[in-house]
């Protein structure tokens, strides 16, 4: 069934679809540029402090996969010997540059001259960035960070080994780029990037109100600017942007639908299908609103920067992301924030090519429903490789769930 | 009267309904016009009903191509008109699994045959009825054939239920091993049910067990499922439980004429 028209989205949007449009041609233009990982990467800010542009892989998968080209770039990767299951947002990079057209979205990402890794994310995606070192022949630079399994009960030592291995990256980004990250440079980049985290938190806890003034594809959106651009006054501005019009719509009693139409606040637990968010009207036109997902509230924007001690904060950014704590962890704040989010459904995605994310998905949606006696419902996908989905399946199984929510 | 059409993968079924009474039902193959087949089977529902197009009061369609067909009306999905129309005729039922061509529903309802919980096979054909008829196809078997041969047997040679096109493969070679083909027909229903089981796990199954759609004529597999579930009800002797969702629109077809009695039927 067609979905319907979508309703008039939050005016920041168009800000934010501007400053993608700028970050490519950043990226193009820029000298040096570095490929960093996006997963909640130390190294943004210190890219930021010395000068270098970086650009994301996986955003640009994100790109590809709205402008339908992703399920290209898998099949190319996949002639190339990357199994089906490996993460979809690996293949489309390879596959866009092992295959890359006349004309790839945005223009592309162009070719690195430096690769900026941390563990703080997928394990395989050291092999990833094992492939593009040996495509290109640049230097990588790897911070690596022990897995907090439980924050409350952190080692205290963690915290020393994380800031070393930072300490160790700017040393060696200093080298081999022949750059000087000064201290000031770092600081300001840190402080620059607490300004995007604190107004994030904030418009977090906006999105608390009924009606939601934003929803998971604004959120979506947003994303774009903690992931980024943190560490530049460009992102500050943005993020402000952001904030402010939230903190308006909310005073105004302005929803993504009106207070009267929204019905129901759902949860998304992980990543959204890129090349479908227009599905979310489908909710929409139901009386469905996403408050939040795992995916927009956990994994960045979560750490407090301190610009007097740059290395720690930066430390205590990498080790804080949901992606490097233990799923019992991830499920507490789920139904935490299940709660102050007043959410009564839960729609997951066990994502084929993200085992990260998907791991524990079932036995969180159990015990979400279990703990809290709200409906649940899985949707076995795709993030990026679109090839992987069907609509009439998926649609059929949120008919369902709608039908259920009544 | 009131109509629910199921428009399904394999085959398209319509049922008429007054008073909680079926007046009459009409069963056709899909095919690839639903369009054609949901209106065959719609008009011949209503001859056996000896009925009228223009006494229908309200119409519900379902099944995969509840959105296409133009009869008008409401598109509701199958899981919630399976759960209501086994509600209807089996009143204790809790758990649902209705087994079609094309997907395997595991319900689990309340009381009134409201929806509580669902979960469907994945993208798959190795837990649907398709699975079993691509092998009985390719073994030149027909479906009817194929189950009475596996109720016969005394032992089962284990099939992998992982892919249909493993499992054919699978079958051949034990086949050109002059294993029993009885054995391994059996162990292909075995198979399927444990993948039927595994999904009705999801919801912690609750008694009591009502199984339906295509799959439910299937007496081998209905033997393979008791085996790992316990008791099993069917729907009531007389009526064909392929027939369950399509119950189900026509009721919900009456309960909605009855409280928006101007929204519902478009049909002239």
């Amino acid at each position: 069934m067609a979905e319907k028209k979508r309703r008039e989205r939050p005016a920041f949007n168009t800000d934010i679809a501007a400053a993608i449009g700028k970050h490519y041609k950043d990226v193009q233009a820029n000298k040096p540029m570095a490929y960093a990982l996006m997963s909640p990467n130390p190294l943004v800010e210190v890219a930021y402090a010395a000068g270098i542009q970086p650009a994301f892989p996986e955003n640009y998968a994100c790109t590809c996969a709205a402008r339908h080209v992703s399920g290209g770039y898998c099949e190319t990767a996949e002639a190339y010997n990357y199994a089906p299951d490996v993460c979809s947002y690996c293949r489309n990079h390879l596959g866009y540059i092992y295959g890359s057209g006349e004309s790839p979205p945005m223009g592309g990402i162009g070719e690195p001259d430096l690769l900026l890794l941390t563990s703080c994310a997928c394990t395989h995606y050291f092999k990833w960035w094992d492939a593009l070192h040996e495509i290109y022949g640049k230097p990588l630079i790897f911070v690596n960070t022990p897995r907090v399994m439980e924050p409350q009960s952190e080692p205290v030592f963690y915290m020393g080994y994380a800031m070393r291995e930072i300490e160790q990256a700017i040393a060696d980004i200093n080298k081999v780029m022949g750059v000087k990250i000064t201290n000031d440079k770092l600081s300001q980049a840190v402080r620059l990037s607490g300004e995007v985290v604190d107004y994030w938190q904030k418009i977090l806890e906006l999105n608390k109100a009924v009606p939601c003034p934003m929803d998971l594809t604004d959120l979506s959106n947003a994303l774009f600017v903690l992931i980024v651009l943190v560490g530049t006054q460009e992102g500050v501005d943005l993020m402000k942007k952001v904030y402010d019009e939230t903190k308006q719509r909310v005073a105004e009693g302005k929803g993504v639908l009106s207070k009267e139409e929204e019905k129901h606040r759902l949860l998304w637990i992980n990543i959204p299908f890129w090349y479908k968010l227009g599905m979310f009207g489908r909710f929409e036109d139901r009386g469905c609103v996403f408050p939040f997902s795992d995916y927009t509230q956990y994994i960045w924007g979560t750490t407090r920067m301190d610009s007097s001690k740059p290395i720690e904060s930066l430390a205590r950014k990498a080790l804080e992301g949901e992606l490097n704590t233990s799923v019992d962890n991830q499920i507490d704040k789920l139904l935490k924030d299940i709660k102050e989010y007043r959410v009564d459904g839960v729609i997951a995605h066990s994502n084929r090519s993200c085992r990260i994310l998907s791991v524990g998905v079932l036995d969180a949606v159990r015990i979400i429903r279990e703990t809290l006696d709200i409906p649940t419902l899985v949707l076995d996908c795709d993030h990026t490789d679109e090839r992987v989905y069907s609509d009439a399946d998926i649609m059929n199984r949120i008919d369902g769930f709608l039908e259920m929510l009544g | 009267m009131f109509a629910g059409v199921d428009i399904g993968s394999t085959s398209t079924k319509a049922v008429l309904m007054s008073d909680s009474r079926i007046l009459g039902y009409h069963i056709v193959p899909s095919g690839s016009n639903f369009r054609q087949s949901s209106q065959v089977a719609l008009d011949e529902a209503i001859k056996k009903a000896n009925g009228d197009s223009r006494d229908i009061a309200g119409i519900v369609t379902t099944g995969y191509g509840r959105y296409i067909t133009e009869m008008g009306g409401e598109a509701i999905t199958e899981i919630t008109c399976a759960a209501r129309g086994a509600s209807f005729l089996c009143p204790g039922a809790r758990t649902i699994l209705d087994i079609g061509g094309q997907d395997t529903k595991a319900i689990k309802i309340g009381k009134g045959g409201r929806v509580l919980d669902f979960a469907l096979n994945d993208k798959c054909a190795a837990g649907t009825g398709r699975f079993l008829e691509r092998i009985a196809t390719s073994l030149g078997l027909g479906l009817d054939e194929f189950a009475t041969l596996a109720v016969g047997s005394m032992t089962k040679l284990p099939i992998s239920s992982t892919c249909t096109v493993f499992a054919e493969t699978e079958v051949i070679s034990r086949i050109s091993n002059g294993e029993s083909l009885e054995g391994i027909v059996r162990g292909l229903h075995s198979a399927l049910a444990g993948r039927i089981y595994g999904l009705a796990r999801r919801l912690k199954i609750q008694e009591e067990v009502l199984v339906c759609g295509g799959g439910a004529l299937n007496a081998s597999l209905i033997r393979e499922l008791g085996d790992l579930i316990g008791d099993i009800t069917l729907p009531p002797s007389g009526t064909d439980p392929r027939l369950v969702p399509a119950i189900g629109a026509a009721l919900i077809a009456k309960e909605h004429y009855v409280s928006h009695p101007l929204k519902t039927s478009n049909l002239p």
